[in-house]
């Protein structure tokens, strides 16, 4: 228990550098998130600190690294009038309304998460590319202070590294962070930051439908079975949908209100993202893309161009830092990448689509009942309200999709069972938020809300709007 | 996300549902109502979250308290990697300066695990499980002849066979890695 301090202060000074962020940036998103968000922004910074910390060629400990944290959180307050002005904003009194079955919801998906939280405390790494590579690497950078280790030039380790210590660094970092602080087997951030996102998506479920539906789909989105798995295993794959899916929900919000004040967070969301899956900069691509069209009705051609441009800068920002820098500036070894791409072929990609569906969409057992939920929210969406809902939701979840299947073509080794598996988690947070947002669950969250506070529905539905 | 109403989860007016009230009651009991049919409700093909509660909520909670008696992290790794940690951890506490390990192929690791998968015999895993030591991969067949020392292994036992000690039985001990694999010797 000795890692228990450094453990809260570095949650402490995530916490307070995210703060900073977002009030330096003069954040508009809703209260009831910021909280979360900016503990996940920090955690993503801090990944950033050791890498600096690494390039200054000062050795990594957790001294070395807290003290740069500590230099980004005045940094991120240097503004302090604005900073002052933003946090007073944010500390005036909540207007929060907790029913009893909030906090039924709140004890049992607790109680779920807790579980996770256990395991990821108790057990040691189990997947094996986390051994082999991310953590495996971290371990090394850890004892040799610094990221270019010596599992990278280890006689016995030569020509067998794989590409799995060479994934997209930020899990790795983050197990960096942790067995600085003293947890023997690091991993203790994945419960940090599963709380940190179900947190997230209960608020923004709260905010669009009746409280009641949103517990109801908290639970299922705690209870989606094999998301919950990665909550306390060490892979790369929760992590990058947390951070691609509110991305693009902050980017949603954002065009919800018709501007872009809230571009750079999301962009750094996205950012997160690439940093933590390398393919993951074609999915933010593609995205970005095929939502430009919503993103050009609702802020304007010029502010559409530049919010991509902005997105895709942070992105390929994210990736070149590892992907060029360190792979040819400071490893003296790298993975052979280009070997894995092969030529696209309809032939694939059909095959690709059809294991895709019929093995890993359609199973309930990975899924619990998100992908039937979706489908039947959807299909009474169009058919009763004569509306698909939310449409930048969905334009991001066909297009996500879409990529995972053109990565599961293109790269050699990307396998439907596991690698497009694990890529649904993105679409997963965002099904959820779709179905939040849906014309039947506001509907239903109408007439629940007369209903509960005993009143005809129009009468409830009008006090909403008035 | 522009295109659905938002719907607000308090009335204008101030009045709100209350904590306690009949409705509330009745709404917190559908959903511990619904909560304990899907944990408990066993549908094939249909409630996929009971097989998940009970495998992994339900099992693990029921562990919680067995194994967190067992603080030693040596012991939680056992727990958790089996042979996959033990044989390493015993080899690498039995090589003396001067020796390079030529790892086994999983094929001849497995005779021993009855077919059950076999990591350890991977450098990466080896490394990871004990840190870094002079070894060679069975497959970098161009830095072999550099290893000196083998790994007989035997049903819950092995034995450190030295080349510079026993030539003929280090020789015989590798001649079972070659035959353990399909290809035979490379």
């Amino acid at each position: 228990m000795a890692a228990l301090y450094p453990f809260v202060l570095t949650l402490v000074l995530q916490w307070l550098a995210g703060f900073g962020v977002m009030a330096t940036l003069r954040s508009t998103l809703p209260r009831s998130i910021v909280a979360p968000i900016a503990l996940l922004l920090g955690a993503f910074l801090e990944t950033l600190v050791v890498v600096a910390v690494d390039r200054l060629g000062i050795g990594l400990s957790f001294t070395s690294v807290s003290l740069g944290m500590t230099l980004v959180v005045l940094a991120t307050h240097a503004r302090w009038s604005v900073v002052k002005s933003w946090y007073g904003t944010l500390v005036s009194s909540p207007s929060v309304s907790i029913r009893m079955y909030d906090v039924v919801a709140f004890i049992i998906a607790a109680y779920l998460v807790f579980v996770g939280m256990w395991a990821a405390y108790y057990w040691p790494v189990t997947p094996f590319d986390a051994m082999a590579g991310i953590d495996l690497m971290a371990r090394q950078s850890v004892i040799d202070g610094t990221l270019n280790n010596s599992v990278l030039t280890d006689p016995a380790l030569a020509g067998r590294l794989s590409n799995q210590p060479f994934y997209a660094p930020f899990a790795m970092l983050q197990q960096v962070i942790y067995r600085l602080m003293g947890w023997p087997f690091g991993q203790l951030w994945l419960p940090v930051m599963s709380f940190a996102f179900f947190w997230v998506m209960w608020a923004l479920f709260r905010r669009y439908a009746h409280p009641f539906i949103a517990d109801v789909l908290l639970l299922l989105l705690v209870m989606v079975p094999e998301l919950h798995g990665y909550t306390y295993l060490l892979q790369t794959d929760f992590l990058n949908a947390v951070y691609v899916s509110i991305g693009v929900i902050i980017l949603g919000l954002d065009i919800e209100r018709r501007d872009n004040k809230n571009l750079v967070i999301a962009a750094l969301f996205m950012a997160a993202g690439c940093w933590s899956r390398t393919e993951t900069i074609a999915v933010i691509g593609l995205g970005m893309i095929a939502s430009f069209p919503l993103l050009r009705n609702a802020v304007g051609m010029r502010k559409a161009l530049s919010s991509i441009g902005v997105v895709i800068a942070a992105s390929v920002t994210a990736f070149a830092i590892w992907h060029v820098w360190y792979f040819y500036g400071v490893f003296p070894v790298r993975p052979e990448s280009g070997t894995e791409i092969v030529g696209f072929s309809i032939a694939k990609f059909t095959d690709v689509v059809s294991a895709t569906f019929g093995d890993v969409i359609a199973d309930m057992g990975l899924w619990g009942w998100t992908m039937p939920l979706f489908v039947l929210v959807l299909a009474l969406s169009v058919l009763r309200n004569k509306s698909v809902g939310d449409r930048w939701l969905l334009v991001w979840t066909i297009t996500i999709l879409l990529a995972l299947e053109i990565v599961g073509t293109l790269f050699a080794s990307a396998v439907v069972g596991q690698t497009i598996r694990r890529g649904v988690f993105k679409l997963i947070p965002l099904m959820y938020l779709f179905m939040a947002r849906s014309p039947v669950v506001s509907s239903l969250s109408a007439a629940l809300q007369a209903w509960e506070l005993g009143r005809g529905r129009n009468t409830a539905s009008n006090q909403r709007k008035g | 996300m522009a295109t659905s109403t938002t719907t607000s989860n308090k009335a204008s007016d101030g009045s709100r549902p209350s904590f306690f009230g009949v409705r509330a009651l009745a709404l917190t009991a559908a959903m511990l109502v619904g909560y304990w049919l899907l944990i408990s409700v066993e549908i094939d093909r249909v409630n996929p979250y009971q097989p998940f509660y009970e495998n992994r909520i339900s099992f693990y909670y029921s562990k919680i308290d067995t194994f967190s008696r067992i603080t030693s992290l040596s012991q939680r790794m056992t727990l958790r990697h089996s042979y996959d940690y033990t044989v390493p951890k015993l080899v690498s506490e039995r090589l003396r300066q001067g020796d390079v390990l030529l790892l086994p192929p999983a094929a001849y690791a497995e005779q021993v695990t009855r077919g059950n998968k076999v990591v350890w015999t991977d450098p990466r895993i080896f490394t990871y499980m004990v840190g870094r030591m002079p070894m060679v991969a069975w497959d970098d067949t161009a830095r072999r002849s550099v290893a000196n020392t083998a790994i007989l292994l035997e049903l819950n036992t092995f034995e450190i066979i030295r080349r510079g000690d026993a030539p003929q039985r280090y020789d015989s001990v590798v001649a079972a890695y070659a035959a353990a694999t399909s290809g035979g010797p490379r």
